[in-house]
């Protein structure tokens, strides 16, 4: 059993900065792949800021591209489908040649500490919201 | 029992049927698999199986000596499985079941799968209820069935009249496995959306969401927060208490900010999971100080795990804890365990009571 304290904070978070340009522009295309989960809620999530891209590396001379990324579920059924869009999304850049994704399957496990800040906050803002809509007090701060 | 004398109360075992004989469906296997991974990477080592002890048939035999020596377990709630879609005997199958409750009247429970598509679905029911005297009802939220995944959600029309004869029998309790998708069923089918529209349409009967903080957090504790009828049931979460800690404390945290104690049950999750494993991490655990702070998550006091550990089970099933106590006093588990006190031997070493290569 590896115990995981928290999150491995060296993913691509919305804020991470290459000094590739080639790697600012695949992760912007990776920010417009959408997490399929969350576009059966009212708020589609992207890869990047969901926490789900762990590394991008790339050989600039060759055009070989490669993007690790780390499930929310080992049992994710979309994978297929997330992989597919990576790889069309990066291969569309003109300085792509392949683009190749990779699982993480090394133990290190997505929580939700891995989404952006800004998805967190507006989350939560959503959470509390919906709480105050239907009066429910935690118990908590219940005084009865 | 705990050294403070408080019981402990399993709220989910099985029974698994892990052989390959048993496989149906071609995803059979790689959920036998993730079965045992999902042990190798919530448990500390020495509670992992070795595969020659997880990939059989558990008998009823090993099931209570897993229970009752192994661990500090004195009462278990067994749940049938309904996934013959899947497997041959529907993975935990239900006669094990009665025969684990036949052989330990006073320290076992049973709630029994129902396939809502069946159609005698309802008189099982009753059947069951009224002539086998099962305390809950177990439901899966989808079906594999002619090459397609159907949704057997709490509010469709094929699951209601299942509910309405739970409550017209008083049945205790309906337990709903959630959070953790399975092969290729949509996720969807894991939310908790159809909890609360079973919880309003039923309020005389309890739903205890099985695997609670494993995923869907917030519309978790939403519905708890807004349903005094529904429940966290911790099976498999609870082993995140040794190896995913953080987690583990923003899921029990949540819960325990915004529905309070009472409405939290540990499982051991057996076979699948030891629970000794459980146990031990849970008892140990404390919530990490900056996520309290930032949270305002509580202490989780020892009289709060003496809650979740068994006295909300018994309380949810309607048992007397000192009855209990006394129905087992003396009982030859009791007597077994005394013995293995005397040599230190309890709770017995993780599977050391399992024979390999397992009894024909």
């Amino acid at each position: 059993m590896r115990v995981i304290e928290s999150s491995d904070q060296d993913h691509v978070t919305p804020d991470t900065e290459f000094e590739s340009d080639l790697k600012t522009d695949i992760k912007a295309q990776l920010q417009e792949v959408l997490d399929p989960c969350s576009c059966i809620t009212d708020n589609p999530i992207d890869l990047v800021d969901l926490g789900i891209i762990d590394d991008i590396s790339v050989d600039e001379a060759s055009g070989e591209a490669r993007i690790d990324i780390l499930l929310t579920s080992q049992r994710c059924m979309y994978v297929i489908d997330i992989c597919d869009e990576i790889k069309e999304r990066v291969e569309s850049l003109p300085a792509i040649e392949t683009a190749e994704v990779h699982q993480v399957t090394s133990g290190k496990v997505w929580t939700a500490e891995r989404m952006s800040e800004q998805q967190q906050r507006e989350r939560r803002e959503r959470f509390r919201e919906r709480v105050d809509a239907a009066g429910i007090t935690p118990y908590a701060e219940r005084s009865d | 029992m705990l050294e403070s004398g408080a019981l402990v109360v399993d709220s989910v075992s099985h029974c698994f049927n892990h052989t390959e004989e048993n496989r149906k469906h071609p995803h059979a296997k790689r959920w036998d698999d993730e079965t045992y991974e999902l042990g190798e990477q919530l448990q500390p080592d020495e509670y992992v199986h070795p595969k020659e002890v997880f990939y059989r048939d558990h008998s009823v035999e090993e099931l209570e000596r897993l229970l009752f020596l192994e661990s500090q377990v004195d009462y278990t709630n067994y749940h049938s499985l309904p996934l013959d879609d899947y497997f041959h005997d529907g993975l935990v199958a239900r006669d094990k079941g009665f025969k684990l409750r036949e052989r330990n009247p006073d320290r076992v429970s049973m709630y029994v799968d129902i396939n809502p598509l069946e159609d005698d679905a309802v008189e099982q029911v009753e059947h069951y209820v009224k002539e086998r005297d099962v305390e809950g009802i177990k439901l899966y939220p989808a079906r594999y069935q002619n090459g397609q995944d159907l949704s057997l959600q709490l509010n469709e029309d094929t699951v209601r009249p299942v509910l309405e004869k739970a409550a017209e029998l008083d049945v205790t309790s309906v337990g709903i496995h959630k959070f953790i998708p399975f092969a290729t069923a949509p996720v969807r089918y894991f939310r908790m959306g159809d909890v609360e529209d079973a919880a309003n349409a039923f309020p005389e009967l309890n739903f205890e969401v099985i695997h609670a903080g494993f995923s869907f957090l917030e519309e978790t504790v939403f519905a708890m927060a807004s349903h005094e009828n529904v429940y966290a049931n911790l099976e498999n979460t609870i082993h995140m208490a040794a190896s995913r800690p953080r987690k583990f404390a923003e899921s029990l945290g949540e819960m325990l900010y915004w529905a309070g104690p009472d409405r939290i049950v540990f499982s051991g999750g057996s076979t699948a999971l030891h629970p000794q494993a459980a146990i031990d991490a849970f008892w140990d655990f404390e919530i990490p100080e900056d996520m309290r702070a930032g949270n305002d998550y509580p202490q989780v006091t020892d009289e709060i795990k003496e809650k979740i550990l068994g006295k909300n089970a018994l309380r949810l099933l309607d048992k007397d804890p000192d009855q209990l106590r006394k129905d087992i006093a003396g009982d030859k588990w009791e007597q077994k365990r005394e013995e293995r006190r005397e040599t230190g031997d309890f709770p017995a070493e993780p599977w050391s009571t399992y024979k390999t290569p397992a009894e024909p």
